[in-house]
C-alpha cells in the first residue's frame, strides 16, 4: 500500500520538526518520521538537559565562591531538583506526546517508525510506503559512537542519554572523551560533589578548540579537582562489583560509573541510501547550498557534516523550506560563521575557523589574542574570571576568520564576534568601535590591538 | 592676552615651557599624558585628586567589586530553587577590605603616579588653572604649553537643592565606597546608574532601602521597559522605590536621617545621595581664555579641539560620562595634537554604556524617542529574553529582553538595549552593529548559537520584519 503525499521528513530533530511543520502551514501534504522521539536529540538527551545541569552546577560553584567575595556560604548540593527539572519541565519524562501534538495540529501526518528510502520519493515506514512528489528530506541525526576499547561493550557504561536521565548521583565517574559533552557534563558532576576523571585520547581536551582555549578550562578542572588524562589510551574496561575499571597503558582506574562521550556516528547506514543510489557508508551527506543531496531529496541537520549544533540544523531548515517551497527566499547557506559554544564555565565560544585551520588553507594569517594579563572586568569578577579572546583575521583581506572568546560569559561574547566573522567586518572597523566599561567583551578590543602588533 | 602678558599678571615669575599640559588625570587625562609623553613630548600632567581619578578609586572599580559579591550572594540564593540548600551569611567587610587593598591601595595613587613618570610624564600635584592660552598655573608655577593644554578635568558629585541638605552628612559615590560597616537602613536620592546599582547591592547585603527618583522612573534616560523591569526586580527584592519624588527637605538629627517626602516622612541611618554630577569648569580659568566659567560642557570639534591650542576631554565634554568614552577621545586627542592629518575622528553615533544591575542594561546609540525625535522613519524590534530557551534554562534571575530601533529607510540599526544577566556582553554585537551600520538583513541571516542569550536579539531583529 503507498500512500501518495508532497513531501515526507525523515528524522524530526530540531531541523526536521521545523521543515515539517513549517510545510504543512504553507499548504503541503506532509508525512513526518521519527523512530524515537519528535524533537529529537537536543531537546530530551542534549542541549536542553544538560545546560539545566550546568546552571545548576553554576548556581553552586557562585555560592562556593562567596568567601571569596562577600561573606561565609553553606553549600549542601542536591541533585533532585536537576533530575526533577530536566523529567518534569524539560522532557515531560522523555514523552514527546506535546510535540507530536503540534506537529499533528500543524497539519503534519506523523508516523513513528524506523524508516527508510526505497527508491527516489519513496519511504518505508511500518509496512506502509509514502510516495513524496516534491521532497524527500532526510534529518535522521547522530548517535553516540562506542569506542572500540576491549571490554567495553559488555558493560553498563552511559552515554549522555543515560547521563540526562539520572536521579541519583555516582560518588565517581569515569568520562572517555574531553570533547564539549564530556567536560561539561565532567564539570557539572564535579560541582555536585562526585568524584570525576577524564580520559582523553587526544592532546588536550575540547581539541576541536583553540589550545589556549583547552588549556584555560584544563586548568580550571585541575583547580576544582577533576582529574583529566590527556593521550590515555585505554586498552580495556570491565565491569565487576559495581565498579568500571578502566586499564590504561601503566595504570587502571576505577569508579562506580562510565560515561562514554567519544563522538557521535551520523544515522546513515540503515536508511536505504543504497536505494537512491548513495553511499550508505558516507560519513556525511554531500548538498549543495540549498541542502539539495540529489534529485527531489535534501538533508540537514547532523548528517550533513557542516557541525553537530541545533542551529546550525535550524539554519539549514530554513533554507531547505525555502528551496522546497520554490521561494529561494532564504539565502543560499554559508558555513563562515558557524558559532559554538562549549557551556563549561569559563565559557567557550568559537567561531569560523581556529588559527591551525587558517594556516592550512594557506591564509595569511595575523593573530591577536588578549594574552597572559586579566582585562579589568576579570580582575573585578575575581573567582571564576578566567577570560581570553583570540582572533585570526585574514591579513590580505583585513578580516576575522575565526575567534574565540573564553570567560564566565564567552558563550555571549561569542555573538560579538560572529556578527564580525558572518559579516566580514574589517579589523580597522572593530578597533575604531567603542567598547563599554568595565565589560569583559572589552577583551576583544585588545586582541584586535593585538593583531596590530 | 598673549602668555607673556598672562606671565607678568601673576607676578612675573618665570614659565616652564612645556609642549603640553594635561590638566585632569582621570582614565583619559592619563592615557593621553602617557602616550604623548612616549611619543617624545614634553608633558607635564596636573591633578588635585588621585591618579587615575574617579573611575578606579570612587566610581567603575569599587562599585564593580560590591555587584560582583553581590552577584554571588544572589546566584548563592538561587541553589534553593535549582541545585540544594544553600545558607549564605554576607560580610561586607570583604568587600570592604577588597576594595580598600586591592582596588585602591587605600586611597593611594603612589603606583598611578610611577607609572605616569616612567612614562615620561612630569607630574605636578595641585589645583591647575588656566592662565591664558596655552598656560596653566598651579600653585603659583606657570607652565607655558607650545603646543597647547587639554582639559579633563571630569565631574563632582552634585547635589540637588533640598532644604537642608548642604547640612547633614550625607554620601556620595566618593564616601560609600569606602564604607566598612553597612548601615541598617539607607535611603538613596537618584535612581540612575549609580543609586540603582548600589541600591540593589545594599538591599543584597540585608540592608534596609529605600530609593527615591524625582523623575517618573528610575533610570529616566534608559528604554522605559528597561527603567520597568530594574525598578520591578529591585523592588521584589525589599528595595523600596519611590518615583515621582518631591522631598521637601532633609535633615539629620544627629542619629538618622529624616527626609519629608510629600506626606512621608523616610528616616534612615545614611543617606546616599547620586543625583548626578557637575561639570569641573568653574574653577579653572576659563574666562581666560575667553570661554564662560559657568559652562556645563565644553563644546569640541570631532578631533577634541575648544579653540586653538586647547583641547578637552571625557566627562566635561558632554558626549556620555563614561570611562570608555574618555580612553576613545584621548585617543583622537593624542592623534590631533602629534599633528597626524589622517588621525581619528571622533563619532558618537555608537557610545555603549552599562547599568551593572541585575539584570544588566546594556544599551547603544539612540532609544526609541531619542530615534523619532530626530524625524527618521523608525521601526522598532523587541524580544523577551525569559522565555528564550536560555532563559527558561537559566530560569531564577533570568529576566531581560532586547530591544532595536532600526533606521527603517536606511535598514541599520540607530540604537539597542539588551536587558539580562549578562547583557552587557551581548551589548558588544549591538554595538558594533550600530558602529560598523552593519544591514539588518546581514545582522538576520547569521547564525545564532544555541541555547545562548544572544538569540533574544535574533528574535528582536526577526520582531522587526514582521511589523
Amino acid at each position: 500500500m503507498s500512500t501518495q503525499v508532497d513531501v515526507v521528513v525523515l528524522g524530526l530533530g530540531p531541523g526536521g520538526e521545523y521543515v515539517a511543520t513549517e510545510l504543512a502551514k504553507a499548504g503541503l501534504v506532509v508525512a513526518a518520521i521519527d523512530k524515537h522521539l519528535a524533537g529529537g536529540e537536543c531537546p530530551y538527551y542534549g542541549c536542553i538537559p544538560t545546560k539545566m545541569m550546568v546552571r545548576a552546577a553554576a548556581v553552586l560553584a557562585e555560592g562556593h565562591r562567596i568567601p571569596d567575595l562577600a561573606g561565609t556560604s553553606t553549600i549542601a548540593a542536591d541533585w533532585a531538583p536537576v533530575a526533577r527539572r530536566i523529567s518534569d519541565e524539560a522532557t515531560t519524562d522523555w514523552n514527546d506526546e506535546a510535540a507530536v501534538d503540534r506537529l499533528v495540529d500543524s497539519g503534519v501526518t506523523f508516523v513513528r517508525g524506523h524508516g527508510r528510502l526505497a527508491g527516489p520519493g519513496a519511504v518505508e515506514v511500518a509496512g506502509e510506503t509514502f510516495q513524496a512528489s516534491r521532497a524527500v528530506v532526510l534529518n535522521t541525526g547522530t548517535e553516540p559512537v562506542e569506542p572500540s576499547i576491549p571490554g567495553l561493550h559488555e558493560t553498563p557504561y552511559w552515554t549522555n542519554r543515560d547521563a540526562v536521565q539520572l536521579k541519583e548521583l555516582p560518588a565517581s565517574l569515569i568520562v572517555i572523551g574531553g570533547g564539549a559533552i564530556g567536560a561539561e557534563l565532567a564539570q557539572a558532576f564535579r560541582r555536585f560533589g562526585v568524584s570525576v576523571t577524564v580520559l582523553e585520547g587526544g592532546e588536550r581536551i575540547l581539541a576541536l578548540e583553540e589550545p589556549e582555549a583547552s588549556a584555560i578550562v584544563a586548568e580550571t578542572f585541575d583547580g576544582a579537582g577533576i582529574k583529566v588524562v590527556t593521550k590515555a589510551n585505554a586498552t580495556h574496561v570491565r565491569y565487576a562489583d559495581e565498579q568500571f575499571t578502566v586499564t590504561l597503558d601503566g595504570q587502571s582506574l576505577s569508579a562506580e560509573r562510565l560515561l562514554v562521550a567519544t563522538g557521535r556516528r551520523p544515522n546513515l547506514a540503515d536508511i536505504g541510501l543504497d536505494t537512491v543510489g548513495l553511499d550508505p557508508e558516507a560519513k556525511a551527506l554531500d548538498v549543495d547550498d540549498r541542502l539539495a543531496a540529489g534529485p527531489g531529496l535534501w538533508a540537514l541537520g547532523d548528517i550533513t557534516g557542516k557541525g553537530g549544533f541545533t542551529h546550525v540544523s535550524m539554519y539549514q531548515a530554513a533554507i531547505v523550506v525555502s528551496s522546497i517551497l520554490g521561494d529561494n527566499a532564504v539565502a543560499a547557506a554559508d558555513y563562515r560563521a558557524v558559532p559554538r559554544v562549549t557551556f563549561t564555565d569559563p565559557e567557550v565560544g568559537s567561531v569560523g575557523i581556529t588559527e591551525a585551520q587558517a594556516r592550512e588553507r594557506g591564509i595569511s594569517v595575523r593573530v591577536g589574542s588578549t594574552g597572559a594579563g586579566p582585562s579589568t572586568r576579570a580582575w573585578i569578577h575575581g573567582a571564576g574570571g578566567a577570560e581570553l579572546v583570540k582572533l585570526v583575521e585574514d591579513a590580505d583581506r583585513g578580516v576575522l576568520v575565526g575567534a574565540t572568546a573564553v570567560g564566565p560569559y564567552g558563550g555571549e561574547v561569542l555573538s560579538a564576534l560572529t556578527v564580525a566573522v558572518h559579516g566580514e567586518v574589517p579589523t580597522a572597523r572593530l578597533a575604531s568601535m567603542i567598547y563599554a566599561y568595565p565589560t569583559f567583551h572589552r577583551a576583544i578590543e585588545a586582541a584586535v590591538k593585538d593583531l596590530a602588533t | 592676552m598673549t602668555a607673556a602678558e598672562h606671565l607678568a599678571s601673576t607676578g612675573g615669575r618665570a614659565a616652564t615651557e612645556v609642549d603640553v599640559v594635561v590638566l585632569g588625570l582621570g582614565p583619559g587625562g592619563r592615557s593621553l599624558a602617557s602616550a604623548l609623553a612616549s611619543e617624545g613630548l614634553d608633558v607635564v600632567g596636573v591633578e588635585e585628586h588621585l591618579v587615575g581619578g574617579e573611575c578606579p578609586f570612587y566610581g567603575c572599580t569599587p562599585s564593580k567589586m560590591m555587584v560582583r559579591a553581590a552577584e554571588a550572594l544572589a546566584e548563592a540564593r538561587r541553589v534553593t530553587e535549582l541545585a540544594g540548600t544553600a545558607t549564605v551569611v554576607p560580610r561586607w567587610a570583604q568587600v570592604a577590605e577588597r576594595i580598600s587593598s586591592e582596588a585602591t591601595s587605600g586611597w593611594n595613587d603612589d603606583d598611578e603616579v610611577s607609572a605616569l613618570k616612567a612614562a615620561g610624564v612630569t607630574f605636578v600635584r595641585g589645583h591647575g588653572r588656566l592662565a591664558g592660552p596655552r598656560t596653566v598655573a598651579v600653585d603659583g608655577s606657570t607652565y607655558v604649553a607650545r603646543r597647547g593644554v587639554v582639559l579633563a578635568t571630569g565631574t563632582a558629585p552634585g547635589a540637588p537643592p533640598i532644604d537642608g541638605l548642604a547640612k547633614t552628612p550625607y554620601w556620595t559615590n566618593r564616601d560609600v565606597v569606602k564604607v566598612t560597616e553597612l548601615p541598617s537602613s539607607l535611603a538613596v536620592i537618584g535612581g540612575g546608574a549609580i543609586g540603582a546599582e548600589l541600591c540593589q547591592v545594599f538591599g543584597r547585603f540585608g540592608v534596609s532601602v529605600t530609593l527615591l527618583e524625582a523623575e517618573p522612573r528610575i533610570l529616566s534616560e534608559a528604554e522605559p521597559e528597561a527603567s520597568g523591569l530594574v525598578a520591578e526586580t529591585i523592588a521584589e527584592e525589599g528595595v523600596e522605590v519611590i518615583t515621582g519624588a518631591a522631598i521637601d527637605r532633609v535633615d539629620h538629627d544627629g542619629k538618622a536621617f529624616v527626609l519629608a517626602v510629600g506626606d512621608r516622612t523616610i528616616t534612615s541611618d545614611r543617606l546616599l545621595v547620586a543625583a548626578g554630577r557637575d561639570s569641573n569648569l568653574s574653577d579653572i580659568g576659563l574666562p581666560s581664555v575667553g570661554l564662560d566659567d559657568d559652562l556645563s560642557v565644553l563644546e569640541t570639534d570631532d578631533r577634541m579641539r575648544v579653540a586653538d591650542g586647547l583641547w578637552a576631554l571625557g566627562d566635561i565634554t558632554g558626549k556620555g560620562a563614561y570611562t570608555s568614552v574618555a580612553h576613545y577621545q584621548s585617543h583622537i586627542a593624542a592623534a590631533a595634537i602629534l599633528g597626524r592629518e589622517d588621525g581619528p575622528v571622533a563619532d558618537y553615533r555608537a557610545v555603549p554604556h552599562v547599568t551593572f544591575t541585575d539584570p544588566e542594561i546594556g544599551a547603544v546609540g539612540l532609544t526609541e524617542d531619542a530615534a523619532r525625535a530626530t524625524g527618521v522613519r523608525v521601526q522598532v524590534g523587541f524580544a523577551d529574553m525569559a522565555s528564550s530557551p536560555r532563559g527558561w534554562i537559566h530560569k531564577t534571575g533570568n529576566r531581560g529582553f532586547v530591544k532595536v530601533v532600526e533606521d527603517a529607510d536606511a535598514q541599520v540599526l540607530l540604537g539597542a538595549t539588551v536587558a539580562g544577566p549578562m547583557a552587557g556582553e551581548l551589548l558588544a554585537h549591538l554595538t558594533l552593529a550600530v558602529h560598523a551600520r552593519i544591514p539588518v538583513a546581514s545582522l538576520a541571516s547569521m547564525i545564532y548559537a544555541f541555547p545562548t542569550f544572544s538569540e533574544t536579539v535574533d528574535e528582536a531583529l526577526k520582531s522587526l520584519a514582521d511589523r
